[in-house]
């Protein structure tokens, strides 16, 4: 194999090549590394839980297949559309929180906890065709309460390929986070006092975050991580997402063909500003209405693509995102 | 001509564009547990008001309009939110209120609470035009449940309160509730040898009638009660309660503060007082029941105080009322920095000849702090006070257990 690289291309060529793509190389690096912030706070786990892996190897020549696919959504209350359930009184640009015992059941004594849903995906689509294939693939999904450092989904890829005359390989990847969320009461969403205290109410929000990879090679040494998180039994927990991909050849033969790496965000955050206390007597009893001024206050649009064709030295993306009010 | 008009032109765009407008905010929600919803008021001088109604277990339907907001006009009193509803709660609970609050501290409220039942009821808060104030209102009819609890409550800056209460455990054939405290101040012209005459004054208004249980039903228990305080902190109250029967009632209670200068051509006087009335007329059918009324100045000493328990005999059967009386009982204090009198008194008249009633009690008291009262330092207290109890000897209806007289 080796000895054909070295067939396609003279000593000169090489080294001009290399020269070329060592620039390609550090502008991919100095690209990498998204962390995007927002405010998310994931979904504690339904009652029951499960969790599954898988692990894969493939070592052959000739043809090889992998295709993954899941979709997982889920809500803090119901799965039941559009439109988000929140239990207060929402008046548009204000948002009232009820004390009002004799309606608990319809507002949860004051304690706000609106509908939280999320989407969540990934897929992988790879064929690699007439070619020596080595393919080892890891895949584990969990929904249980996470922590800081866990994920409810995790995966990584190793896939090295040398084609024969007319072989290639391609691999895709895709991953979105899309999460939405009402009004919450911060104090029974946090174990962190002090998340508490600079805010009320977590505000509204509505986060989407894509990333994945395509690939089309006839030599490659190929390595993708991905992994998310929106299980937890707190907000303290910040809602992440990973995505790394790295792409090589094999010794001094670099990779051969095109790669490209996405990373596609649209944060849309609010806000929840204590407005005033609307008191109402009731008897002998003093109930209230707590009045928050709300509103969206953050939209950000974030998209990256990085693309690399023709002999591949190095292609290295790594891209993170994280969002809560805690984060780490 | 042409930089005039330009200048008129952007002078008037900067001055709509500074003019602060009320909004109105309509809120909807509902859950697995229920549906709720209401309006927000935000005035354009800081006024506030909020509307709820929701349902545990049940519906509500608006009736007549929707839920609403009206601009106050000058000169007369308008509601400034309003709602109209039937809740459903037959299986659970409902609750509707209305609160209106100003940036100067007058704040106004009323609610309705039933418990698996249903009651039809139209609610609304407001301003007085031209004087400061604030009242509330409800009318509540055709409602029967385990449990109705409506309210209405006035309160104002200065302190003075009114309030209005009503549970029924049964059916409200109708009730009319108000409450409001208003405030004044102004100058009276004494003449030309005269100082002005500066004065100020607030008054709480606690008024309700209505009818509990009606001609083919009965209430399990009702109790009504009206409620007014003034600026010093001087109350006024008559309460009523019956069980198992029925109850028309009209109670009002007033508490009413004035204050001002007296300008003479030597001198100046200072005046102030407090003016408290408490009436009711009730007519009780029932087993058993309760009519009292009574003032108290800030310190809790009761003034003048009127309590009838009634008893009917145990062997009444069903909700037939086998007992039946109408009462009139009030409660009054005037009281300025010179002068205090009071005045009490209770009169019932039997309206039913074939009462069984047995074990019927009047208990009527009245009384002149004139130890504490100013009055006797002048020597000029009227020292007038009166109670009365009144019983039909030929039915002995009544007994009058005790009456003092200072």
């Amino acid at each position: 194999m080796a000895e054909s690289v070295c067939r396609r291309f003279g000593r000169r060529g090489r080294n001009l090549l290399r020269r070329s793509l060592s620039l390609i190389v550090v502008t991919i690096i100095l690209i990498s590394g998204i962390a995007a912030v927002a405010a998310d706070t994931p979904v504690v786990a339904t009652p029951e839980t499960q969790g599954f892996s898988t692990g894969t190897a493939i070592a052959v020549a000739g043809t090889a297949t992998e295709t993954d696919a899941y979709t997982w959504q889920i809500s803090n209350i119901a799965l039941d559309g559009a439109p988000l359930q929140v239990n207060a009184m929402n008046f548009g640009p204000y948002i009232g929180v009820v004390h009002i015992p004799v309606l608990d059941p319809l507002f949860g004594d004051g304690e706000v906890l609106g509908e939280v849903q999320y989407a969540v995906a990934y897929s992988e689509n790879t064929v690699a065709d007439q070619g020596l294939v080595s393919y080892t693939k890891n895949s584990a999904l969990d929904t249980s309460n996470q922590v800081v450092d866990t994920r409810n989904i995790q995966t990584s890829k190793i896939m090295e390929f040398v084609g024969f005359e007319t072989g290639r390989a391609v691999s895709s990847e895709d991953m979105v986070v899309d999460g939405a969320g009402e009004f919450g009461l911060a104090e029974s969403q946090f174990i962190c006092p002090f998340a508490s205290d600079q805010i009320n109410l977590t505000p509204e929000y509505c986060n989407i975050v894509e990333m994945g990879s395509d690939v089309d090679m006839t030599i490659m040494s190929l390595v993708t991580d991905s992994s998310e998180r929106h299980i937890a039994a707190s907000a303290d927990v910040p809602v992440a997402a990973d995505y790394d991909i790295k792409i090589t050849g094999f010794g001094d033969v670099p990779a051969m063909g095109s790669a490209s790496a996405f990373i596609n965000t649209h944060i849309q955050e609010g806000r929840a500003n204590f407005f005033m206390t609307v008191p109402i007597h009731v008897l002998d009893e003093d109930y209230s209405v707590d009045l928050y001024s709300v509103g969206k206050a953050e939209d950000t649009v974030y998209s990256e693509l990085t693309t690399a064709s023709g002999d591949i030295t190095l292609f290295s993306k790594v891209m993170s995102y994280q969002s809560g009010v805690r984060r780490v | 001509m042409k930089k005039f008009a330009a200048v008129l032109i952007i002078a008037a765009f900067l001055l709509l564009a500074g003019v602060v407008s009320a909004e109105t905010y309509n809120c909807y929600g509902s859950n697995q547990n229920g549906e709720w919803g209401g309006v927000l008021y935000m005035g354009e001088n800081g006024e506030v008001g909020l509307s709820i109604v929701g349902v545990v277990g049940g519906t509500f339907t608006e009736n007549g309009p929707p839920a609403s907001t009206l601009e106050t006009s000058l000169g007369g009193s308008a509601p400034i939110l309003q709602q109209q509803y039937t809740i459903n709660a037959e299986n659970g609970q409902g609750f509707a209120s209305c609160t209106l609050d100003d940036a100067q501290g007058n704040h106004a409220d009323t609610y309705v609470n039933v418990y698996n039942g249903v009651v039809n009821t139209e609610q609304e808060v407001g301003f007085y035009g031209g004087d400061s104030g604030v009242y509330s209102s409800q009318e509540i009819c055709h409602s029967e449940a385990d449990l109705i609890q409506a309210e209405a409550a006035s309160e104002s800056a200065n302190g003075d309160w009114a309030e209005v209460e009503a549970y029924a455990s049964g059916s409200i054939r109708w009730l009319d509730q108000y409450a409001g405290t208003k405030s004044w101040g102004g100058v009276l012209d004494a003449g030309p040898l005269a100082n002005p005459n500066p004065f100020s004054g607030s008054v709480a208004y606690a008024n309700q009638e209505g009818m509990i249980g009606g001609r083919c039903d009965s209430a399990d228990w009702a109790a009504v009660e009206a409620t007014a305080m003034d600026a010093d902190g001087c109350i006024t109250q008559v309460s009523t309660e019956v069980f198992n029967g029925t109850l028309k009632f009209d109670q009002h209670a007033k508490a009413k503060t004035i204050e001002g200068l007296t300008g003479v051509a030597l001198g100046t006087n200072s005046f102030s007082g407090s003016d408290l009335e408490a009436e009711q007329c009730v007519d009780l059918k029932g087993t058993s029941g309760t009519v009292e009324s009574y003032s108290a100045d800030s310190t809790g000493v009761i003034y003048s105080q009127v309590m009838a328990n009634f008893t009917n005999d145990p062997g009444c059967r069903g909700w037939i009322p086998t007992g039946s009386l109408e009462a009139k009982s009030w409660a009054e204090l005037e009281n300025d920095s010179f002068d205090t009198d009071t005045e009490a008194g209770l009169f019932i008249d039997p309206s039913c000849r074939h009462s069984t009633l047995d074990n019927f009690g009047i208990y009527a008291e009245a009384g002149n702090a004139i130890d504490t009262d100013s009055d006797s330092k002048d020597g000029s207290c009227r020292k007038d006070y009166l109670a009365i109890a009144k019983s039909d000897d030929d039915w002995n209806f009544a007994k009058v257990f005790k009456i003092h007289h200072l």
